[in-house]
């Protein structure tokens, strides 16, 4: 079994395009989430989310988002798409072109539209679409996960490496903004009308986000031999259901705490290796609780000294796409030597005082050498990532 | 990883050709083909044909959300064949991987019909819900109590990442397959496709089908009866732009390359090949497939048998199908009896992947 290691980053998302405007956001501890602009706020009951600073209109959108990121990825890894002909393509998302759907399914039968080359189009479009514009012919996985398929397409690839199946993947997730999704979750009276408060005793929910987070992946031996410098490893993941209730977390998180163990044990690391946690931390009642609940059970005691952060009050929640910004972020954080903060804290949440959520304000000068990342989802699908930093990192 | 076998324990299916692994196997043994109906409609007179689910299942399989009702009905189906009780409380360590074309697809047509004419204020949160891709397996894991490793596709393969997480010892038990349930815009929007594209394509279906993998060494452990051993299982693609359940350019390289990997991966030559089940429901794609077939074994080719002439094309549940199609034949001797069988499978938007899979001699 050969080592996963990232050796590419790309992402456009609400607080910057491109990984270095990414990194800065992370470090000023900076909100992408405000007013909508490409949707109609006015057809809401609140109309606030993140949105990436790109004009391309909506059937495609998501395809364009994950090809830019894709490019970047490839680019900071310095691979050539046609020098890897085999090179396995996973992504995430949980709605993919879903305004292109709308488009297509919401109509009366009567009154569908006629003209489109490619109506329906699941997220597993949005795969091929990118395929098509790198010419990869490898692998392709598409995982619908809901808010953990972009976390679950970084497993799937980093064990497609570490198996053999491919010598280079790309990973990660795109989610875009639509009436749909905006609507639903709106319906569901789980988003904040103010701001995100992750582990915050006032939290009120979420917000949500587009955004397209990728990741190359190469086998350890074929990264060292052409001499690309890796960000971290993925060493191991772990992934559990909840079977418990399609939208509630089970209080105790007993699905959540089988996935971290499942991920400690997938990487052959003890609890106590664990140096920061970057936690799903959605902002929702029912979220943090049972998630703080799971990383108690897992590390114990332990877990008043361990920094536990979450960047979705800044980045928002981009449901498919989350885990693998959130892996992005930690690839960042371990390069860099720094926590990212949980923005908008005032209060912890209630049961968890004393904890390190890393307040509103970036750490920096922190060496990481082992990060889990959490990403769990409706329908109780949970996903956990462990990284690990490069031998001699930092 | 360990590298060895999985073997399959249970069987599940919900399919135009039967319901339950019995009727679904004899229906395959006898060739028959799966009855055409009209999915109803708001233009009655102008009908959408596709290939149901045969009657008896207890689902209104035209309902509001009967993709989770397929899928849990197919999946407690195989774990029950498979002697692993349900509903005695949490299952930690029986895993699910379920892939799926369009998903609750019913649900998602009335969800956006209804935004379409009314507003986004007038969303339904239990039907928004019901909508997302993933909704059907999560209400599968909880009506089963499958606690284990989880996963849900979307038109891509199940079975290798059920595979991997049995070789790596992940998981002893892995249900994988796919379901989809169709709706009414779905199949008008792959008609007018299918009649753009100019020829006959096999008729969309219905289906969910599912089987239990176990590490052998745990199925053997607790003398389970086995119906197969997985051996491997390959990949490639040729993506397109368009969204439709057949190549839209010469598919032949990739077939080859899903095809040799397959083998690569099972640890056998092309002579230790029976038979294989062809991902094409038609003529063209046939071509394809068929050239492909020379490449991998000379002019000694294995037999070909097309499931998809016997109950359509169902979209994420179309491998499955095709495994336990392979099971069946192999029960009444099309396959020569010790050796393996590979089944092709073509998904939405260009994801070719193999499954190499050794039936049972027993029941050969």
């Amino acid at each position: 079994v050969s080592n996963a290691v990232i050796t590419g980053l790309g992402i456009v998302s609400p607080i910057g395009n491109g990984k270095q405007a990414f990194l800065g956001g992370l470090r000023a501890g900076r909100s992408g989430l405000g007013p909508l602009r490409r949707l109609d706020p006015e057809r809401f009951r609140i109309g606030i989310g993140g949105e990436v600073d790109d004009e391309t209109p909506g059937p495609e959108r998501g395809a364009v988002l994950a090809l830019r990121a894709c490019r970047e990825a490839l680019d900071d890894a310095g691979i050539d798409p046609p020098a890897a002909p085999g090179m396995a393509l996973a992504l995430g998302s949980g709605a993919g072109e879903m305004i292109a759907m709308e488009e297509a399914l919401g109509p009366p039968e009567a009154e569908l539209p006629r003209d489109y080359a490619s109506p329906l189009q699941p997220p597993s479009a949005v795969t091929s679409k990118v395929a098509l514009e790198l010419g990869l012919r490898g692998r392709l996985v598409t995982f619908v996960n809901a808010c953990a398929a972009g976390a679950q397409a970084i497993a799937c690839a980093s064990d497609l490496v570490r198996a053999g199946r491919a010598e280079v993947a790309l990973a990660g997730g795109v989610e875009i903004l639509s009436t749909m999704v905006l609507s639903g979750f709106e319906a569901l009276r789980a988003v904040s009308r103010d701001v995100v408060r992750p582990f915050d005793a006032g939290r009120t929910g979420i917000q949500l986000s587009e955004l397209a987070a990728f990741v190359v992946l190469e086998d350890a031996r074929r990264a060292s031999g052409r001499g690309a410098e890796p960000y971290a490893t993925i060493d191991g993941s772990g992934t559990s259901a909840d079977a418990y209730h399609v939208t509630r977390p089970e209080a105790a998180g007993a699905g959540a705490a089988l996935a971290l163990r499942r991920a400690l044990g997938d990487a052959g690391l003890e609890a106590d290796a664990i140096d920061y946690v970057n936690a799903h931390g959605t902002a929702t009642p029912q979220n943090d609780p049972a998630e703080m609940a799971a990383i108690v059970d897992v590390f114990g005691e332990r877990t008043r000294a361990l920094p536990v952060s979450s960047t979705k009050g800044m980045l928002g929640h981009a449901l498919g796409a989350s885990g693998a910004a959130e892996v992005v972020a930690c690839a960042l954080a371990m390069k860099h030597g720094f926590l990212p903060p949980t923005i908008n804290f005032a209060q912890p949440i209630e049961g968890y005082e004393g904890f390190d959520f890393v307040p509103n304000e970036a750490r920096e000068g922190v060496r990481l050498r082992h990060v889990a990342s959490n990403a769990f989802a409706f329908g109780g699908h949970n996903v956990v990532l462990m990284l690990s930093a490069p031998e001699g990192g930092a | 990883m360990s590298w060895g076998p999985a073997v399959i324990t249970g069987r599940g299916v919900l399919s135009p050709l039967g319901n339950g692994w019995p009727s679904f196997a004899e229906a395959v043994r006898e060739g028959r083909t799966a009855p055409v109906a009209s999915f109803p409609s708001t233009l009655p007179d102008d009908p959408v044909a596709y290939h149901p689910i045969a009657e008896g299942a207890g689902i209104d399989s035209h309902g509001r959300d009967p993709l989770a009702a397929m899928a849990t009905a197919a999946i407690a189906q195989g774990l029950a064949e498979a002697g692993i009780e349900t509903g005695q409380g949490p299952l930690d360590d029986v895993g699910l991987v379920m892939n799926t074309g369009f998903g609750p697809s019913q649900a998602l047509e009335m969800h956006l019909e209804q935004l379409w004419s009314k507003g986004p204020l007038a969303a339904r949160p239990a039907l928004f819900v019901g909508t997302l891709l993933s909704m059907p397996a999560g209400k599968a894991a909880i009506s089963l109590g499958l606690r284990g490793s989880s996963g849900v596709t979307n038109a891509s393969d199940p079975f290798q990442l059920a595979l991997d997480w049995i070789r790596a010892g992940r998981e002893r038990t892995v249900v994988a397959g796919g379901a989809d349930c169709l709706s009414a815009k779905t199949l008008r929007h792959h008609r007018r496709l299918a009649s753009e594209s100019g020829s006959e394509r096999a008729s969309l279906a219905q289906g969910a089908a599912f089987v239990v993998l176990e590490d052998a060494a745990s199925a053997g452990g607790r003398g389970a009866a086995t119906y197969g051993e997985l051996l491997g299982c390959g990949a490639a693609s040729l993506p397109q732009r368009v969204n439709v359940p057949w190549p839209t350019g010469d598919a032949s390289d990739a077939f080859a390359r899903s095809m040799a990997e397959a083998l690569r991966d099972a640890g056998l030559a092309p002579e230790a090949i029976a038979g294989v089940c062809l991902a094409a429901g038609d003529d063209a794609a046939c071509a394809d497939e068929r050239y492909a077939l020379e490449g991998v074994f000379g002019a000694e080719a294995p037999v070909t048998l097309s499931p998809k002439t016997l109950f359509g094309e169902a979209l994420g549940a179309s491998g499955a199908l095709g495994l336990l199609a392979a099971l069946a034949w192999a029960e009444c001797g099309r396959f020569e009896a010790g050796k393996a069988v590979l089944v092709n499978t073509f998904e939405l938007g260009g994801s070719i992947s193999t499954l190499v899979v050794r039936p049972t001699e027993a029941q050969a």
